[in-house]
């Protein structure tokens, strides 16, 4: 008995380092199921038998590492602690990719290589062609990123992509068809601390609200018939605070504050919103703002999936308004369309990411909008598949 | 597979020591060869046939050798060309073709680099030599052989470790309470030191080597103490877990590194700096070519040719040849008055001479042309009108002092009465391993274990942006 102590005392921390990854080994084989986590936003690596052509082309180690780095016991704790390592110990404002302002609590992503915006020309000459033939008027919106938004703020040794290649982006659309520029719009620095969401790379319904007007006013400045007036938010929606898309990067512990989330709306809308549905059927009551989104339990949900249910391929809004329009948009858009389609007739969305539906020129037939407004901004232009540009067909 | 993966300590550990555990001591190798070519085979499915071939033909050669009276010479010089022939080939070609005016053809030309070739093929270089000069008669069977040249510890990144000092030891490696708790301590030690440490200087090095504008003076300095930091804590961690791993499996390795930067000269770095790599340069290059005790003009030929072979086994580049050939001339140099001079100093100044020398070295080493490494190293001095400070400056020190100071302290040996003591109370036997030192540490190695295993999972971590665009 003596002697098994003494061995103990000996070989303790051993044991313990033993016991640790042995457990954890024990854990991960009993972790291959289908897990969609909502803080990575996508479906956990599973674990496959190796076959002898993944083994010899190496893919099933780096599946099998995936596997291991997904699924670790206590993952989740153990991403939130190299958080709080990282920022309560080394003090670091700059984790992971992500830059805190601690005194405001915005948080800002770091910069991505951009294409070249000139690979859209085609498809862009391509999109004015369908609109002129239509006699549709064009519009391009520009949509700022929030590194634009707050680019007096970011660390001065980041080398800010979107403000260098913002000329050449503006030039390209003013080929195609007159531009409006959001950037003032949301970029105010009296308001945009309430126009941008803390923790996610959006702009919060404020931003989208005051785009809608400033959207409208370019109408009217354009002769066209526009969406009347914002009315008074009288209905207000609290969900839960949240952690967005830039604080899912570093964590609860990385993230000074959480996005409060209460979405506003007038009692006096009669929109009726048809999601991922035919143009063609009459009468749709999807609604507008999902609530199963809004009040899902994790912290990392997707809240900003509230507007519209998230990106769909096709919305269809309706209401007794004034204005017909079709905007090929992004997830911006998808905050952006409920308040501009409030008091028009109809908007159309079209997120080319996901829409298969029929022919951009067949919808501009069908739909008879007053105009069609492209409205994205330039990580998306920049990673727009062939997919996207075929849309604007 | 690296050993800061959470698939090498969370999947393959686990399965490698229950393996080996189970078997009884005198059959160990087995398995352990068994594994180690498995993580061999991890990051090299094909090339795993090499380092398997090396094991043959070296074990055959080393036979032959340990039984032939006449032409023993020929022998070892047919089993170092077995050996070199691949690592030259597959590291230096496109180095040689470029050398030789063909660039078009070393552009079109991608073979691959082995995981190790260049530690494996020295291990296995030495064992050749040692029997040929009758110090050793090998192993005599080809698995405890292959088990030694495969083992997963030292694979990697060394220790270059000799057949004399481990041999013995796998003959029968028992399991030894003291030397597993060590090795956990020394494994979870060096965890730390690179996942928190290590790995993290590295983004801001990285960022530092990469920028396109002449650096201020301050981001120079900041480029060459980081990177000084981050090579040495990169490094001797990988040779602490390596240590370790040995230790736990009942094999002690020598250690690699001792404290490099309390070195006054440079020959003193390099008897602290990867000791197994300099040693094997000492006694398999320079001793046999008549090392220091020659005249001036041979001890100069010896020290340039040893110095630049160093140079050129850490990469094939004409920056790590110079690299080589700098410490060269400076031990040469080290050899004469300017040795005799640079003693005499205070030791302040010769510590700080160390440090500097050292620094500058890695700036070379690092610097990916010598234009880059002229540049930063001219920024080191205030001439002309170079600024003092820069956007890059402010922003790494303000990001990153935290890191700089616990890096300092820990290079400068912080924990080295603390470390000591470990091991002095609990592998001397005549010393006493108390509770509280048993459960202190227990306590520490979970600590460690546990964040380091934090920031390799963060390194992996890269989520999907909902909605992204």
């Amino acid at each position: 008995m003596k002697k098994t102590l003494t061995l103990i005392r000996y070989a303790l921390a051993g044991i313990a380092f033993v016991l640790i990854c042995l457990l954890s080994f024990g854990y991960l084989t009993q972790q291959n199921h289908t897990v969609k986590s909502f803080l990575d936003g996508r479906v956990l690596t599973e674990f496959h038998v190796p076959t002898k052509s993944t083994f010899l082309d190496g893919s099933w180690m780096k599946e099998t590492e995936g596997y291991v780095d997904d699924r670790m016991v206590g993952r989740r704790l153990l991403l939130t602690l190299h958080a709080a390592v990282a920022t309560k110990v080394f003090r670091s404002n700059e984790i992971s990719g992500v830059w805190i302002d601690r005194k405001t609590g915005m948080l800002q992503e770091d910069m991505p290589v951009l294409a070249p915006i000139e690979r859209l020309d085609a498809g862009l000459t391509n999109l004015q062609a369908i609109t002129t033939t239509n006699h549709v008027p064009l519009l391009f919106v520009y949509i700022p990123k929030k590194q634009e938004a707050f680019a007096d703020v970011l660390p001065k040794n980041w080398d800010n992509v979107y403000l260098d290649n913002k000329p050449s982006v503006l030039a390209e659309f003013a080929k195609h068809g007159p531009v409006l520029d959001l950037t003032p719009t949301v970029s105010d620095k009296s308001t945009r601390m309430k126009d941008w969401f803390l923790t996610d790379h959006h702009w919060s319904q404020y931003g989208a609200m005051a785009a809608s007007t400033a959207v409208r006013n370019q109408l009217n400045l354009m002769g066209l018939p526009a969406p009347t007036a914002l009315p008074t938010m009288d209905i207000s929606t609290k969900y839960p605070n949240f952690i967005g898309s830039i604080g899912r990067r570093i964590t609860t512990a990385g993230v000074p504050k959480r996005d409060p989330f209460t979405v506003t709306w007038s009692s006096k809308s009669d929109l009726t919103h048809c999601m991922n549905r035919s143009i063609h059927r009459a009468v749709c009551n999807d609604p507008i703002f999902s609530k199963a989104r809004g009040y899902q339990k994790d912290v990392y949900s997707n809240r900003y999936g509230t507007f519209m249910g998230g990106d769909n391929g096709i919305d269809d809004l309706r209401g007794n308004g004034t204005g017909t329009y079709i905007i090929l948009k992004d997830s911006f858009g998808d905050s952006f369309v409920p308040y501009f389609a409030l008091g028009a007739k109809r908007v159309v969305a079209i997120d080319e990411r996901h829409y298969s539906g029929e022919a951009l020129s067949k919808l501009i037939a069908d739909v008879k909008p007053n105009g069609v407004i492209f409205m994205h901004n330039q990580l998306t232009m920049s990673t727009f598949t062939d997919h996207e540009i075929a849309a604007w067909r | 597979m690296v050993f800061t993966s959470t698939v090498f300590f969370y999947a393959f550990l686990p399965l490698a020591f229950l393996l080996y555990f189970l078997v009884p001591a005198r059959h160990r190798a087995f398995p352990l060869l068994f594994v180690s070519l498995f993580f061999y085979a991890w990051g090299e499915p094909r090339l795993v046939l090499l380092i398997m071939a090396s094991a043959v033909i070296n074990y055959i050669t080393g036979r032959i050798l340990v039984r032939a009276q006449l032409r023993r010479r020929l022998i070892l010089i047919i089993g170092i060309v077995l050996n070199l022939a691949p690592l030259v080939v597959l590291k230096y070609t496109n180095f040689v073709l470029t050398l030789t005016g063909h660039s078009d053809i070393a552009a079109r030309t991608h073979l691959p680099l082995p995981i190790g070739v260049s530690f494996y093929t020295f291990m296995a270089m030495g064992y050749l030599i040692d029997i040929y000069r009758r110090r050793d008669e090998g192993s005599d069977t080809f698995i405890r052989f292959a088990a030694y040249l495969t083992m997963f510890p030292h694979l990697v990144a060394g220790p270059i470790v000799r057949w004399e000092h481990i041999g013995e030891q796998l003959r029968a490696p028992k399991f030894d309470s003291r030397m597993f708790s060590y090795g956990a301590i020394r494994i979870a030690t060096g965890m730390a030191k690179k996942s928190l440490i290590a790995d993290q200087l590295a983004v801001s090095v990285d960022k530092l080597f990469a920028l396109q504008q002449s650096p201020s003076l301050a981001t120079a300095w900041l480029s060459m103490v980081m990177y000084s930091l981050q090579i040495y804590l990169d490094f001797s961690a990988y040779s602490d877990i390596a240590i370790g791993l040995a230790a736990m499996l009942g094999v002690r390795f020598h250690e690699n590194f001792d404290y490099p930067y309390h070195a006054k000269s440079a020959a003193e770095f390099w008897r602290r700096w990867h000791m197994s790599l300099g040693s094997w340069f000492r006694d398999y290059i320079y001793i046999p070519m008549g090392g220091s005790r020659v005249g001036p003009v041979k001890l100069w030929r010896n020290l340039m040719v040893v110095w630049a072979l160093t140079g050129l086994w850490h990469g094939a580049a004409w920056t790590f040849i110079a690299w080589g050939l700098y410490y060269g001339l400076l031990i040469g140099l080290e050899r004469t008055v300017y040795g005799k001079a640079l003693a005499a100093l205070p030791s302040v100044i010769q510590h700080l001479y160390g440090l500097l020398l050292a620094g500058f070295g890695w700036v070379l080493f690092r610097s990916t042309s010598f234009a880059q490494a002229r540049d930063i190293l001219s920024a080191l001095f205030p001439v002309g009108s170079r600024p003092i400070t820069d956007s890059w400056s402010s922003f790494v020190i303000h990001e990153n002092w935290v890191l700089l100071v616990l890096a300092i302290a820990i290079a400068a040996g912080i924990a080295r009465p603390v470390m000591r003591r470990m091991e002095s109370n609990l592998l001397e036997a005549t010393n006493q391993w108390s509770i509280v030192q048993s459960l202190t540490w227990t306590v520490v190695v979970i600590v460690l274990m546990i964040i380091a295993t934090a920031f390799m999972v963060a390194v992996k971590y890269v989520p999907f942006i909902y909605f992204r665009f």
